[in-house]
């Protein structure tokens, strides 16, 4: 007797959930040691760029080999839980901008702070404020009376077992380092960037915000800032200094 | 290395079921499941953002099972447990469509683990993960046009392999 293919595809479907499955063990601890162990054999310096940038080098993949300089800079960004900042090639490669950016969901602020397990920071003077919900992210988006974004302003707990999130950097954009609250932050002033992270599922996503494409990366306390507005460095550190 | 932990995770479950259809040891599977993300980490920079991860992770996953699969034509007995009581809808089964379910789910395993590892793979990858077609391409590392007639291979094979087993039937 030959079952019809889709019958057999059917009773397939239906086999999955009636095995009798192991146990999936935790790998990530035995992963990481062996990563470890590779680390030791390869040089810490080294390694710690690869670590640093593996997930960058997803977009800009070949561009740190080319750009000695550059891998210098990115060791010394590891200090910015959560964030990776990475300097492409070509700008060729880059989605072009949304024109709506992936927020999450629109959310009052007594529903963001119900939601998320940490005290988020606004600015005080701004009103108006639309407030945006993705997963534990929490944005704050101030609009022109255009309906253009103004200010955008994105937080979270910046460990990284939460969030993964990477800067592609186009050639037209700058970087400075600047220091807020003691501690140090980065401005990125330019085109347009791309912001890679990794969703609830795995996978990596990437979006590309639209705006003047000027971007403050810094940290308080336990939380990673990235506030991105369409003026000069100075009033941008007047915003965040200003957050409460 | 705490992001990669965190992909690890989540993707863990996953690759050490395809390794295990592969396999058919649950240790053994494990082994492979660790090689093939310590694989993947060095291998990140070819992978494409928009791509699907877990699609890219699966090839790698699939390889690693193969290659230690390969040592030996193994034919593995994938065990179905009894169905569990699902007394809970209007729709559960009579005790004796249960029985014939559980029967043919044991008539299935067996077949499939008589399989060669490469079609078990195939298999798997397809009906237990659900892997849409373009993710098929990407995990058995073949144009998308392919997918179909490896699969259809498979099915072949485990059609044949049924029906042995009712031949020796009385």
């Amino acid at each position: 007797m030959s079952l019809p293919d889709d019958r057999l595809e059917a009773e397939l479907s239906a086999l999955g959930p009636m095995l009798t499955w192991p146990e999936p063990g935790d790998l990530a601890p035995a992963v990481s040691e062996r990563l470890r162990a590779g680390r030791r054999a390869w040089g810490s310096r080294r390694w710690a760029l690869v670590a640093a940038a593996a997930l960058v080098l997803l977009l800009a993949a070949g561009s740190l080999t080319a750009l000695p300089g550059l891998r210098r800079a990115v060791a010394d960004w590891l200090g910015l839980p959560g964030v990776r900042v990475e300097r492409v090639e070509s700008g060729r490669d880059l989605p072009s901008p949304a024109a709506t950016p992936e927020l999450g969901s629109r959310v009052s602020l007594a529903e963001a702070a119900a939601a998320v397990p940490y005290n988020f920071v606004r600015p005080k003077s701004v009103r108006n404020l639309e407030v945006y919900l993705d997963g534990e992210a929490v944005t704050l988006v101030s609009r022109a009376p255009s309906g253009d974004i103004e200010l955008l302003i994105t937080q979270f707990e910046g460990t990284l077992d939460r969030e993964l999130v990477a800067k592609v950097l186009p050639p037209g954009s700058r970087l400075r380092g600047v220091v807020i609250g003691g501690r140090q932050g980065y401005w990125i002033a330019g085109d347009p960037h791309t912001v890679l992270y990794l969703d609830p599922f795995g996978e990596i996503r990437e979006n590309t915000v639209r705006l003047a494409g000027n971007t403050l990366l810094w940290q308080r306390g336990g939380l990673t800032l990235r506030l991105e507005v369409g003026a000069d460095l100075r009033r941008a550190l007047l915003i965040a200094r200003s957050l409460k | 290395m705490d992001a990669y932990e965190e992909l690890v995770r989540l993707h863990q479950a996953l690759a050490q079921r395809v390794a295990y259809v592969v396999l058919g040891s649950e240790a053994e599977a494990q082994d492979a499941a660790q090689e093939a993300f310590v694989k993947a980490y060095y291998a990140l920079g070819s992978f494409r953002a928009g791509a699907s991860f877990r699609a890219w992770l699966m090839a790698i996953v699939r390889n690693e099972a193969l290659n230690r699969a390969r040592s030996a034509s193994r034919r593995t007995t994938l065990a179905t447990r009894v169905a569990e009581d699902r007394s809970s809808g209007a729709a559960a089964p009579t005790p004796e469509a249960a029985i014939l379910a559980a029967e043919r789910g044991a008539e299935l395993g067996a077949a499939l683990g008589s399989l060669a590892p490469r079609d078990r793979a195939v298999i798997a990858l397809r009906y237990f993960e659900e892997l849409s077609e373009k993710e098929m391409a990407v995990a058995l590392g073949c144009r998308p046009g392919t997918v179909k007639s490896r699969l259809s291979r498979a099915l072949s094979k485990l059609r044949g392999a049924l029906s042995e087993d009712e031949e020796v039937a009385p």
